[in-house]
């Protein structure tokens, strides 16, 4: 019998037997109904006075800015801008709408599944979370029975917890929290903290009051964390009070094009320009003299030697910037100081030569005396609350206790982890016996500390994310349970086809377990998939550098429950850490999550309610951060202390840390270094090249920022381009593929380039190119090896701007999982078992129906996936991966 | 087996309106995975019948026994067809042609007449237009007058029914599966009994 043999009789049969059973239970509803029906309302509409509004903090990226959310119904219907942000006032860019888009996404996950067949082969079944959890305590608990926590892998890709996961990772005891930062930011945080200090790894420039602004590379009208913070003041700043901005670029972006000056410049060259600025500044003597005597910690006599010969011209030949821009530029960032500013992330920072590139970059901002001042380069802390500098005076907030500590660094003697550390390569324990003992009290393996990159964790662990795999492939470190959250490396890590290998072999990684909330490429080969509840459905402490120069905080709390069986990540780890026992609960043992923020936030000056209500609390009667440098010790902070006779450093006797300087007999806090100085000269990039065999000449081991051309870069071949990536601004890295109306604007990710390389390379518009990408030739991973690396076709868009030896691609489409949207397919592919508080909301008919941009619908489909093409590139020392150095060829297909 | 938290019953109603039963099945069997219980259901002579009938392969049949393996093998087809990859998706707007908005929103019928639905948990937590909320509900309208329950099937279940109900036929691979197809499309009819 076929469905078409089944009558409607054949129903009522049925109907009645299983009536007669007695077997069934049925709701009843009819009484419900009255006689009197209410009028219909429009349910997909906001009816403001039913809707409620509720503030919180944004997540479509790493910007974070202040939002409310409108609730009706039980579904988030619209996110508007929380005026009381004083970072972003109000403003909200179209990533604050992905939050309803990837909540409401038809394809999120909705309930634990655990696999069922192979690894990948994509057959899952549904489990309870008890079964979920309670396999997965299974799992870990034999590892701190049996003492090698450290098996335990957690690998994050996003977490903005404000150290909530690093309470479970310390409370189990393993040191792998690993992270994506390097794949980001770690080579423009690594010269700033050389500059300033660990607590200042980014910078807060004063847009609202400066004059002039030199951009290498940087985007804030599209990507970059607090773009939008910066975009508006720097935007009232040229219009309103004729700020001038320059931006240096490889294409076209965005900011370029809001610029007053643009110029395409070769990739890996801003050093070089920076470098004849410093040149310029000093020939014209327009330095401010005062400032650097007074606060770098290197004679300018000497640094007028190292930039002797980079002259504009000089770096007219390698960057393409005329010289006579170059010249200009410099004088009037000069003349306009102490309110100017430069900006750089990451376009000059994520080369071969960009760590100091960054540097040159840095001194800028000293050699002009801008650090600190009205308009100028400004430093205000970024991390959370708790004894920062810079934030005394402010309440206290720390995550509620008990505390959790560090496990014992790896090593030899007294007070180290001898057992791990015996089982690394005897190559690795060479190195690391040789270390510092600074470096030995930091040296946690290979995952999280790895030996050969010392700067990438000597201020505090940035990591080397696109090390992981390879390393566990050669046995760095075994892994018994590997956990990846909001991670999409098997599908955005450089070589990704590496990861997909690693994730795939269940020698290699046993037991992997997702948490996420859509199906992409990570979850794919996972053994275990927890959905997480998005931002509108969780709870987090929110705290970042404010633009307006005054620290600020706020709360990110739930809007709605989150939808059918989903948890926040704070919820899985208390429950899992509970589960396993040991004495790991300990640190999980309050109520509920609400209760543990507003233990949290338990000194703020206003009640608990009223701060849930506003979202965001700063000390408006605050003095604005200029000049944190200049401000005296307190009592208190002296303490305790003792002065060095000849540097005038203020050490604190019992814990050995420099707290200040004396100046002018003053005693002053000076900048967050061992020597309270600014650091143009480190001498750590030295030690670091000494103690992993680079070679002493590398651009990478000089104290003193210098320029040398990226590798290979060097004498490029005609037909050899330089391959750079981007990101758009309705879309964040490759998390957003899936939000629907984001896809809509851009779900493709084309190969840009002039039209004059179009021209020499004989292809036209709309043609399709193979882009064939080589391995780097610096001393990073498997450089100089030679052949091709990888390659992948795309077609060809043009734009003017582009630098002509420069082609480029967004990284975020051509994703084989993530869903109808981010794959532009028309079946449904993901899970889909309901999205619970639909409740009435209008449903995006193009979800079902099919998507309109796929190719079986005639569309130009979602893009094409380059990542797999792209070579692990890791800088020396730091371990930033050099995205923007990659060498190809481009070939018509 | 009770299937859901004890809510009004009326075996009156029921008898007279034997499609609240089969709704009430359905329900069951497309929000989730079979177990004991179901199984009881799956195994009355009238279901077993049409199982058997639809899909004569032994074996998988409500019949025969059941061990940890076979329920195993239910509960991969049942996240393969409704969760993960989720080839037939029960949310009624991916089968219908034709609808206005938030037409299949249980939740808009529900206000529109006037009233608020109690839900189990378990099928609370489902998508306002997930069919087997839908069905749940048609189930609860036994007793209910006849316009009322004809508008609803017209509304919000036979827009649906066909469509959803050849895509299982196709895609499922186990014949309880099959056979829930088989019912889903003889709730397509559109003439009444």
């Amino acid at each position: 019998m076929s469905i078409q043999s089944l009558s409607r009789r054949d129903l009522l049969k049925i109907g009645s037997g299983l009536a007669a059973s007695g077997l069934v239970t049925i709701p009843s509803f009819a009484k419900e109904i009255t006689t009197n029906p209410a009028p219909a309302g429009r349910l997909g509409r906001i009816d403001y006075s039913k809707a409620k509004a509720t503030p919180t903090i944004c997540f479509g990226c790493t910007t974070h800015c202040g939002v409310v959310g409108w609730v009706q119904d039980g579904r988030v219907r619209r996110i508007d801008g929380n005026p009381l942000d004083p970072n972003s006032k109000g403003n909200i860019c179209s990533k604050a709408q992905g939050m309803i888009s990837y909540t409401y996404y038809p394809e999120r996950l909705l309930y634990p599944l655990r696999r069922v067949g192979k690894r990948g082969e994509g057959k899952w079944k549904r489990v309870t979370w008890d079964e979920a959890l309670g396999e997965l305590a299974d799992k870990m608990r034999p590892l701190r029975e049996n003492g090698t926590p450290e098996e335990f892998v957690f690998h994050y890709g996003r977490d903005k917890t404000k150290g909530y996961t690093k309470r479970f990772t310390e409370a189990f005891g393993t040191p792998h929290r690993l992270n994506r930062r390097s794949i980001c930011s770690s080579n423009r945080r690594a010269p700033l903290m050389s500059f300033y200090g660990r607590e200042f790894e980014w910078e807060t420039q004063d847009f609202e009051n400066t004059k002039y602004i030199i951009n290498f590379g940087g985007n804030p009208m599209e990507a970059y964390q607090g773009g939008l913070y910066m975009m508006h003041r720097i935007q009232h700043a040229r219009v309103d009070k004729g700020a001038r901005m320059v931006t240096f670029e490889v294409r076209p972006s965005a900011t370029a094009s809001v610029s007053d000056d643009y110029f395409p410049i070769m990739p890996g060259t801003d050093g070089a320009v920076a470098f004849a600025m410093i040149h310029v500044i000093l020939e014209e003597g327009l330095e401010n003299r005062e400032f650097w005597d007074r606060w770098a910690n290197y004679p300018i006599e000497d640094l007028r030697k190292v930039v002797a010969d980079y002259t504009p011209e000089w770096a007219e030949s390698h960057s393409g910037v005329p010289a006579a821009d170059i010249r200009r530029i410099a004088i009037d960032f000069a003349k306009a100081a102490p309110a100017c500013c430069t900006m750089s992330n990451r376009g000059s920072a994520k080369h071969y030569n960009g760590v100091q590139a960054d540097r040159a970059i840095r001194t800028l901002d000293v050699l002009v005396g801008n650090v600190g001042k009205p308009g100028g380069f400004c430093l205000s802390t970024l991390r959370g609350w708790a004894g920062r500098y810079g934030q005394e005076g402010l309440p206290k907030l720390s995550q509620p206790g008990p505390k959790t500590s560090s496990p014992k660094p790896w090593g030899i003697g007294e007070g180290y982890n001898e057992t791990a550390f015996k089982k690394l390569p005897q190559e690795v324990q060479d190195r690391v016996n040789a270390f510092p003992d600074y470096w030995k009290e930091k040296y946690f393996g290979e995952l999280a500390t790895p030996s050969e990159y010392p700067l990438a964790w000597h201020w505090y662990q940035m990591r080397v994310g696109q090390l992981v795999y390879p390393y566990i492939r050669e046995g760095r470190q075994k892994v018994s349970v590997y956990m990846s959250y909001t991670l999409g490396a098997a599908y955005g890590y450089p070589e990704a086809n590496l990861v997909r290998d690693v994730l795939m072999d269940e020698e290699l990684i046993p037991f992997h377990v997702a948490v996420d909330i859509s199906y992409g490429e990570q979850a794919e080969l996972a053994d275990l998939i927890l959905p997480e509840a998005t931002s509108l459905e969780r709870w987090d402490m929110h705290g970042t550098n404010n633009y307006g120069l005054i620290p600020y905080t706020g709360v990110r709390q739930p809007l709605t429950k989150p939808l059918g069986q989903c948890r926040s990540i704070q919820h899985i780890l208390k429950d899992l850490a509970q589960r396993i026992g040991g004495g790991v609960e300990e640190y999980f043992a309050f109520d509920d999550m609400e209760s543990f923020y507003k233990e949290w936030f338990k000194n703020l000056p206003i009640p608990w309610e009223d701060f849930k209500q506003r979202g965001i609390w700063m000390d408006e009667t605050r003095e604005k951060d200029y000049e944190l440098y200049e401000r005296s010790l307190t009592e208190a902070e002296l303490e305790g202390t003792e002065v060095d006779s000849e540097t005038g450093i203020i050490t604190n006797t019992e814990s050995g840390k420099a707290v200040g300087i004396v100046k002018d007999g003053k005693s002053i806090r000076g900048f967050d270094t061992p020597h309270r100085l600014i650091g143009v000269y480190d001498e750590i990039w030295k030690i670091g090249a000494e103690a992993t065999g680079l070679p002493m000449d590398d651009v990478n081991a000089s104290p003193i920022a210098i320029y040398d051309t990226v590798p290979e870069h060097k004498e490029l071949a005609d037909d050899r381009y330089v391959f750079t990536t981007f990101k758009w601004n309705v879309h964040t890295q490759g998390r957003s593929a899936q939000w629907k109306y984001h896809s809509e604007i851009v779900h493709t990710n084309p190969v840009f380039m002039h039209p004059d390389t179009g021209a020499k390379l004989g292809v036209a518009e709309g043609d399709s190119v193979k882009l064939t990408v080589f391995r780097p030739t610096g001393h990073t991973y498997k450089g100089g090896e030679p052949g091709a690396m990888g390659d992948f076709e795309n077609h060809v868009r043009f734009l003017k701007g582009m630098h002509p030896r420069v082609v480029a691609c967004s990284h975020h489409a051509g994703h084989s999982a993530q869903g109808s949207v981010a794959r532009a397919k028309n079946q449904l592919t993901g899970p889909k078992e309901g999205i619970a508080g639909d409740k009435g909301a209008t449903q995006d008919p193009d979800i079902p129906k099919g998507i309109w941009w796929s190719k079986e619908k005639g569309g130009i489909g979602g893009g094409v996936a380059i990542n797999d093409a792209l070579p692990i590139n890791p800088c020396p020392l730091t371990g930033g991966q050099n995205w923007y150095d990659n060498v190809c060829t481009v070939e018509k297909v | 087996m009770t299937m859901s938290a004890p809510l009004r019953k009326s075996e009156t109603a029921t008898a007279d309106d034997p499609v609240a039963p089969v709704c009430a099945l359905l329900a069951e069997l497309l929000s989730r995975e079979i177990d004991e219980p179901l199984l009881s259901l799956l195994r009355l002579p009238e279901v077993r019948s049409v199982i058997e009938t639809v899909a004569p392969e032994t074996g998988a049949l409500p019949g025969a026994k059941w061990d940890a393996a076979r329920f195993e093998e239910h509960s991969v087809e049942f996240c393969r067809l409704f969760i993960y990859p989720g080839i037939c998706a029960p949310r009624a707007e991916h089968w219908a042609k034709d609808f206005e908005e938030e037409q299949f929103s249980v939740r808009r019928w529900f206000d529109n007449e006037g009233a608020q639905p109690a839900f189990t948990p378990r099928i609370e937590e489902l998508p306002d237009t997930h069919i087997a909320k839908i069905l749940v509900v048609r189930a609860g309208l036994a007793g209910a007058s006849e316009e009322l329950v004809a508008d609803f099937e017209a509304q919000m279940i036979r827009p649906w029914a066909a469509s959803f109900a050849s895509a299982l036929e196709q895609q499922s691979q186990l014949p309880i599966y099959t056979a829930a197809a088989a019912i889903v499309g003889a709730l397509a009819e559109t003439q009444p009994c």
